[in-house]
């Protein structure tokens, strides 16, 4: 299996031109999607099914920019959105950052103010930004591959995870 | 928009010319009306029946010892035979006896109360028992018979369009109608793209569309970004009970308080009720007074139908990241824009005059046809590309009701998912999942659509197989699953248990029951069948072999060369399994060269892009050089 960066013919790197993804996206829709084969042979329309799916599943992830990190990193076998064994542990400290702002929205939102659990919103959001600006920034050093850079990067990714989380538990509320 | 690839034409204003006809047809089969179309001379054109009608009244009436009357006949005597006449079937389309509870009150129908595990709507007409696929395929076979009657002869395929929020098992319902019809379903395709497609096939419009369509009993947005001629979805939402019909509803109730009616009407009455509401409706589109009925009484009484749209408008935007003022224009579709009222919300809403200069009620046909023209290979196909999308999240339910979506909405078609599971027993060699369809978080709040059995996984230690699930999403909008043990790599064997829908081994008998009178025919029909498909692929292993036989080695070339002989001397003879065997086998022997063909047509695309990058940056030196020649000689 070719990873969502090999079948773009794309180095794996954060930084991404995205007029230049879409044209390799175009362009590989066109040579694979199942309306170029329909009266082809039967195994050519399962080649073009798979290799379309396999081409729109990495466009799906290279596009967007915390999907696109998030893969880079599980490509280096740091992958935040495993679970059991696997699943990357977040620091006592950010865990308990985590658990302090959920508890202080749980209050807000059990005595009705909207204003502190709007406040507390923003607050998350300016932080998910942060930790993001981070997140890029480290992609950038020519050293991020390094176990400890990999490692830090992995724990601003949970971050920013959990962050992203409890926002749209805040959304849900309208 | 005239101009471009393909020029919308005016009915009748077209000449016919035979060879300029294709062979594929598009197929609107819409909640009120169904359309039938065909590209002709570039244009895509409705086909008329033999009173010059091109719009064919979704209604099928069944009568006992004859054939069914299907049309304009249906509709008019589905007063005086309610319970025998079935209009608006697509409401009916892959649901089940309990979904459709809420509609009861509305129409006359006897339904048949099915028993347990019966999963689909059953209808007792005349004498006999059908479902919502098999009337629907009475539908469809009318256009077919219409199509073939216009281009004297059988047909290359059909596309038949869905609306864009139609689930797994509506789609699925749907493609098993086209097929009790006899139709080669080419594609489904949702009703907004195939709008776009109908207005934006003008290579230069540009831009982001929205698609608003309100049809009989649907109610799609659908956001598209048009560019080069590849149409791509970017969202889509809806709702697929709502519609022109509810307006009917609406007005029916005020008619009746008007007329003094009692509240409990017999079947008859209701028909005649709702008849009478629709021409209201009709004629309130230019006239303010109809039946003592006020045009601004009727708009309060559609107005929360209406604002039920907006709420699916505003998450379509969300969904593709754009605000209302992003958009170039916005289509409408759908005889229900019709109402002044929806032209003024959608106005209001998207904060621009809609598009409405291609017929509402044909322009899903239209585009339908000229898809239909692409896929069969008739058109200038190398621009034109349709990425459509996924309407609802694809899930599983997990232990203790929780649902784990494993394709998320709006992911562009062919979609698919893998996920590792292991068995939880020793020895064990099957396992189940419970597919759902939907948004929410739980299994009881999420449509089911299938339960698949996995079978024979090698017997191992609880814990120790690692079972690979495979969802992939055609082009169709239709899931399927496959499943393989990692570790020995064998594949487990699938059962498909469709919560609302009839498996294949129903579908095969309904086909078989429709020739019940008539063994000779399905036996030819079989035949027929194989034969069209052997020599599709043996042309299309010919066409395949000319330009790249070069990718095989001589053994390669021989095992093919053998398949293709077993096939063509299979393909006169009576026996549709000796056919269907070689064809398989014959297919079975190109999987290797499909995989080399699609790898350097991969290659080519992406090669293509560094020629382009490599042109670009060339053109941009001479460019440079040229500045620079002049900056020296103005020295």
């Amino acid at each position: 299996m070719p990873t969502h960066f090999e079948v773009f013919d794309l180095r794996p790197e954060y930084a991404v031109d995205r007029a230049d993804l879409e044209r390799r996206y175009l362009e590989l829709s066109k040579a694979t999607h199942p309306d170029r084969f329909v009266k082809a042979t039967s195994s050519e329309r399962l080649q073009a099914l798979t290799r379309s799916q396999a081409v729109n599943d990495a466009y799906r992830v290279l596009k967007a920019d915390v999907a696109r990190g998030e893969y880079l990193l599980a490509l280096e076998g740091r992958d935040v959105g495993a679970e059991g064994d696997k699943a990357v542990k977040a620091d006592p400290e950010l865990l308990m950052d985590m658990m302090e702002r959920n508890e202080a929205l749980a209050d807000a939102r059990a005595e009705g103010d909207h204003a502190r659990a709007r406040q507390l919103g923003d607050e998350a959001e300016a932080a998910k930004e942060a930790v993001w600006a981070e997140v890029v920034a480290a992609f950038q050093s020519p050293t991020w591959r390094t176990p400890a850079e990999l490692e830090a990067q992995a724990q601003r990714l949970v971050k920013q995870r959990y962050l992203a989380r409890l926002l749209e538990q805040l959304e849900g509320d309208g | 928009m005239a101009g471009g690839l393909y020029d919308i034409a005016e009915p009748g204003a077209s000449t016919v010319k035979e060879a300029c006809k294709g062979r594929a047809i598009g197929i609107d089969l819409g909640t009120t009306n169904s359309l039938v179309a065909v590209v002709r001379d570039a244009s895509p054109v409705t086909l008329a029946d033999e009173t010059g009608s091109r719009l064919l009244p979704s209604a099928v009436r069944y009568v006992a010892g004859a054939a069914p009357i299907v049309g304009r006949e249906a509709l008019a005597s589905a007063a005086q035979f309610p319970e025998d006449t079935i209009v608006s079937v697509k409401r009916f389309m892959g649901r089940g006896p309990k979904d459709a509870e809420t509609e009861r009150r509305f129409v006359p129908y006897r339904f048949v109360d099915a028993g347990e595990g019966s999963s689909v709507v059953k209808f007792a007409v005349a004498g006999r028992t059908v479902t919502p696929i098999e009337v629907s395929a009475e539908i469809l076979k009318t256009l077919r018979e219409r199509a073939e009657l216009e281009l004297g002869g059988p047909l290359e395929g059909a596309v038949i369009t869905v609306p864009a929020y139609f689930d797994d098992a509506q789609r699925q319902a749907t493609k098993d109608a086209g097929r009790l019809a006899g139709l080669d379903v080419l594609r489904l395709v949702n009703e907004p793209t195939a709008a776009a497609l109908a207005y934006g096939l003008d290579k230069k419009s540009q831009g982001l569309f929205a698609v608003y369509d309100l049809g009989g009993g649907t109610f799609d947005i659908s956001i598209l970004k048009l560019s080069g001629g590849v149409f791509e979805v970017k969202s889509t939402a809806g709702d697929t009970a709502l519609g022109g019909d509810d307006f009917d509803r609406a007005l029916a109730e005020i008619l009746a308080e008007r007329r003094g009616l009692p509240a409990e009407l017999d079947a008859g009455q209701r028909r005649t009720l709702l008849d009478d509401a629709r021409a209201v409706k009709h004629r309130l589109t230019t006239e303010d007074l109809v039946d003592g009925v006020t045009r601004s009484e009727f708009e309060s009484a559609i107005g929360p139908i209406v604002q039920r749209t907006a709420q699916a408008c505003k998450r379509a935007l969300k969904d593709a990241e754009l605000k209302p003022a992003d958009l170039d224009g916005v289509i409408l579709v759908g005889g229900a824009t019709r109402v002044p009222l929806v032209r003024r919300f959608v106005a209001e809403l998207f904060g621009r005059e809609p598009l409405g200069d291609i017929d509402p009620d044909q322009v899903v046909a239209l585009g339908a046809a000229v898809q239909a023209d692409l896929l069969a290979g008739g058109g200038p196909r190398e621009d034109v590309l349709l990425l459509d999308v996924i309407p609802l999240s694809l899930g599983l339910a997990l232990m203790g009701g929780v649902v784990e979506k494993v394709i998320h909405r709006n992911s562009t078609i062919p979609a698919g998912a893998r996920q590792t599971f292991t068995t939880y027993a020793d020895g064990q060699t099957g396992f189940d999942l419970h597919v759902v369809q939907g948004e929410r978080e739980t299994e009881d709040q999420c449509r089911s659509l299938a339960r698949f059995q996995l079978k024979g996984i090698p017997p191992m230690a609880a814990g120790m197989a690692r079972l690979e699930v495979t969802f992939l999403v055609d082009a169709d909008g239709i899931l399927s699953v496959s499943a393989r043990e990692a570790t020995t790599g064998q594949e487990a064997s699938v059962k498909v248990k469709p919560s609302y829908g009839l498996s294949d081994d129903q579908i095969e008998q309904m086909l078989i029951d429709s020739y019940e009178y008539a063994e000779a025919d399905l036996r030819t029909r079989m035949l027929s069948e194989a034969r069209v498909e052997a020599q599709r692929i043996l042309a299309a292993l010919a066409g395949a072999l000319a330009v790249d036989g070069a990718l095989l080695n001589a053994n390669e070339r021989k095992a093919i060369d053998d398949g293709v002989a077993a096939l063509a001397a299979s393909v006169t003879g009576a026996d549709h399994r000796v056919i269907r065997e070689r064809t398989e086998a014959l297919d079975h022997a190109t999987k290797m060269f499909a995989e080399r063909r699609m790898n350097r047509e991969i290659g080519r695309a992406v090669a293509g892009q560094r020629l382009e990058i490599v042109e670009k940056q060339v053109e941009h030196a001479k460019g440079t050089e040229e500045h620079e020649r002049r900056a020296r000689s103005e020295s």
